[in-house]
């Protein structure tokens, strides 16, 4: 017989043979040596002793009924009783007549009767360890550890074997997620956030009990749940948002997205992505913790998972664009050219220009935005340089660096080769940052800018205003200019009270020592407002809207044709 | 020196033993050597003359155990034939004679592997 038939997966097992007849237990040690690594005992309680400190390692117990000391059936009790060691399988070895029965109710896997029978003793060993192996694979991968649900591989196993079993039911497909969990988590600690997952795992549970609904929990804080079909979704969410409430005694915040049965064109995990999407729309939305999936959303994302899926080839492919609106110093006599602001658009093949309100959320949540910012900045950086040799002077670009740039170590060094490739200046590469990632990610944030800002980049605080910058907060912020949010603009009209809004604005940068950028600047009168109230720097259509290179030249000419009649 | 034809000569199933022990002489005469000194023979007319059915029954036992697996037939049917009745704890009148029977053939097979 093959040596190897003992060995699983390559690994040779250890067996325990535990027979006080010296001769039975050489016997059997030697019919089956060259699979297995085996160690004896003489009895029961030599087993036990042994077992305790082996109970990791061993495979399987071969184990005889009528021996001194302690007796095969004491010893299989005692075996069971322990927590250690009830999961290790026991073969009973028997003589004809002896209590087979018994010990199989007493917990035994199999048995083998003497004298030994080479190719039984052999396969039932086999099989015993092949089998409880895998059972206890099944019951390892089969839930999640922490909430006793499912976990997502067994959950669509036994949600499609429903499906094809009760063919006449209608069934929903429910995702549930925890707002802001990793929030929770870091603020409470991971073994309250463990309990609050638990508390949404049990709620789920006693949600589906006496129903013919499964649930597991797909990933992190987010839970599927297959269940049959109803109107009363809202009234699920409710019981389940109380009983996480109550038990976690506090305020934890359950959304659900569903996808109902009405929707018959995918399969079930279409149906789960498609509840997901419904799921993450509301996310952060405090007016709703219920979303369905419907037709118009179906639309989206599947617009949204073409543009995704088109990026690559897009940035190889030369089809995002960088566009360039001048900013303009306001302060003097007349207004000069100070800098532009690098802006990409997206001219798809398909479907025209792709608004970057679209894509660049996409980009930031797939993290390709990370592809989309160097590719930005280095087109900029390469125009800096072609307009430095062509006009002599350098004007200088800002470009967008996202929040998850800061999150990258390496973001200093790509922004400096950039720069040294086209033998720029740092000051000719202006970065803005959004005001969020500032408020969000404040430590973080303000060390990586601070180190930015010690290597010569200024730095401009964008959409200021949009966020929630406390004053306090703003004292400390490295920082070189504030950029009032285009909002403001679109919002204010000439009254007293916006007027009275700008000169804030303006004010509180002064106390921080730096220059306002106001953009969304469409009008003549904004313009004066923002001039009267001390504000410096203004972008917007007023000037000009954002242009290809070439145009903008147009621009550059005609500042130095101006300084120039000065 | 004991040998596979006088355990053959002797009344042994050596091949069902010798297949036992994965054909490997060496092991099987080892095995069976090691009846040599064996005392459950003694142990069982003991435990029988005392009236200890108990005790006759798991002394029997084991030594048919061992008996089975080498295949050591003349010994192994004599303890077989009284191990049954004493499983059942049956009260009889011959079970000092089915001892010495045991004891009997324990004694030939021993003189055998003694050589």
């Amino acid at each position: 017989m093959d040596a190897n038939y003992g060995r699983i997966n390559g690994l040779r097992r250890q067996l325990l043979i535990v027979d006080d007849d010296p001769i039975s237990r050489a016997i059997l040690g030697n019919l089956i040596g060259d699979a297995y690594d085996i160690a004896y005992a003489e009895n029961g309680r030599e087993a036990l002793n042994w077992l305790e400190r082996a109970s990791r390692t061993v495979s399987l117990v071969l184990l005889d009924l009528m021996m001194p000391v302690m007796d095969g059936v004491e010893t299989l009790k005692r075996m069971k009783e322990s927590e250690t060691l009830r999961q290790i399988p026991v073969i009973v070895l028997t003589s004809e007549g002896d209590a087979e029965a018994e010990t199989l109710r007493g917990g035994a896997t199999d048995f083998i009767t003497k004298p030994y029978k080479e190719e039984i003793v052999r396969a039932r060993i086999a099989r015993t360890i092949e089998l409880v192996e895998d059972r206890q694979i099944i019951q390892t991968v089969e839930t999640d550890r922490l909430t006793g649900l499912y976990s997502k591989d067994f959950f669509f196993e036994y949600a499609s074997a429903m499906v094809e079993a009760h063919p006449g039911i209608v069934m929903d497909a429910l995702v549930l997620d925890l707002d802001h969990f990793h929030l929770y988590n870091e603020m409470r600690g991971r073994a309250a956030g463990d309990q609050l997952l638990c508390a949404l795992g049990d709620a789920i549970r006693q949600e589906l009990s006496g129903t013919i609904g499964i649930g597991c929990r797909c990933q992190a804080d987010t839970f599927f749940v297959y269940i049959e079909h109803t109107d009363a979704h809202a009234s699920i969410l409710e019981r389940i948002t109380a009983r996480v409430t109550e038990a976690v005694n506090g305020m934890a915040r359950v959304r659900m997205g569903v996808c109902t049965r009405t929707d018959i064109t995918s399969d079930l995990e279409g149906r789960f992505d498609r509840a997901k999407s419904a799921c993450n729309r509301i996310r952060g939305d405090y007016l709703h913790a219920l979303a369905y999936y419907d037709d118009s959303q179906y639309e989206q994302d599947i617009h949204a998972q073409r543009l995704i899926n088109e990026t690559k080839e897009a940035l190889r492919s030369g089809q995002f664009k960088v566009y360039y609106q001048p900013k303009y110093d306001i302060t003097g006599s007349r207004p000069t050219l100070m800098s532009a602001e690098a802006l990409v658009r997206w001219q798809h093949p398909e479907f025209g220009i792709v608004s970057p309100g679209l894509f660049i959320p996409l980009f930031e949540d797939n993290g390709m935005i990370r592809a989309l910012d160097s590719y930005v900045w280095k087109t900029a950086a390469r125009q800096v340089a072609e307009w430095r040799k062509r006009y002599g002077r350098v004007i200088p670009v800002s470009v967008n660096v996202s929040r998850i740039d800061l999150f990258d170590e390496s973001l200093l060094e790509r922004l400096n080769n950039i720069r040294e490739a086209n033998e720029l200046p740092p000051e000719a590469l202006i970065l803005e940052i959004t005001e969020s990632a500032y408020t969000e990610d404040t430590e973080q944030a303000i060390a990586v800018i601070a180190s930015l800002r010690a290597a010569g980049y200024r730095i401009e605080m964008d959409d200021f205003g949009s966020g929630y910058s406390s004053l306090n907060m703003l004292l400390h912020m490295p920082v070189d200019a504030l950029k009032i949010d285009g909002a403001f603009m679109r919002a204010i009209s000439v009254r007293e009270k916006d007027k009275w809004l700008i000169a804030t604005l303006v004010d509180i940068a002064r106390h921080l020592n730096v220059p306002t950028v106001f953009e969304g600047v469409e009008e003549e009168q904004q313009v004066s407002m923002i001039r009267e109230a001390g504000g410096q720097i203004v972008q917007g259509y007023y000037f000009s809207r954002p242009l290809p290179p070439e145009p903008f030249e147009q621009i550059i000419e005609k500042d130095i044709k101006e300084a120039e009649q000065c | 020196m004991l040998t596979v034809d006088a355990l053959k000569a002797y009344g042994a199933n050596t091949e069902e033993g010798l297949a036992r022990c994965l054909n490997n002489e060496a092991f099987y005469l080892k095995m069976v050597g090691m009846m040599k000194d064996d005392t459950h023979a003694q142990a069982l007319t003991t435990a029988v003359a005392e009236g200890n059915l108990q005790a006759a029954f798991e002394v029997a036992h084991a030594l048919k155990g061992s008996l089975a697996n080498l295949a050591l037939t003349p010994a192994l049917n004599a303890v077989t034939d009284i191990l049954e009745p004493l499983r059942r704890r049956e009260e009889r009148t011959d079970y000092p004679e089915m001892a010495a029977r045991v004891q009997r053939e324990m004694d030939r097979l021993q003189t055998i592997i003694r050589g």
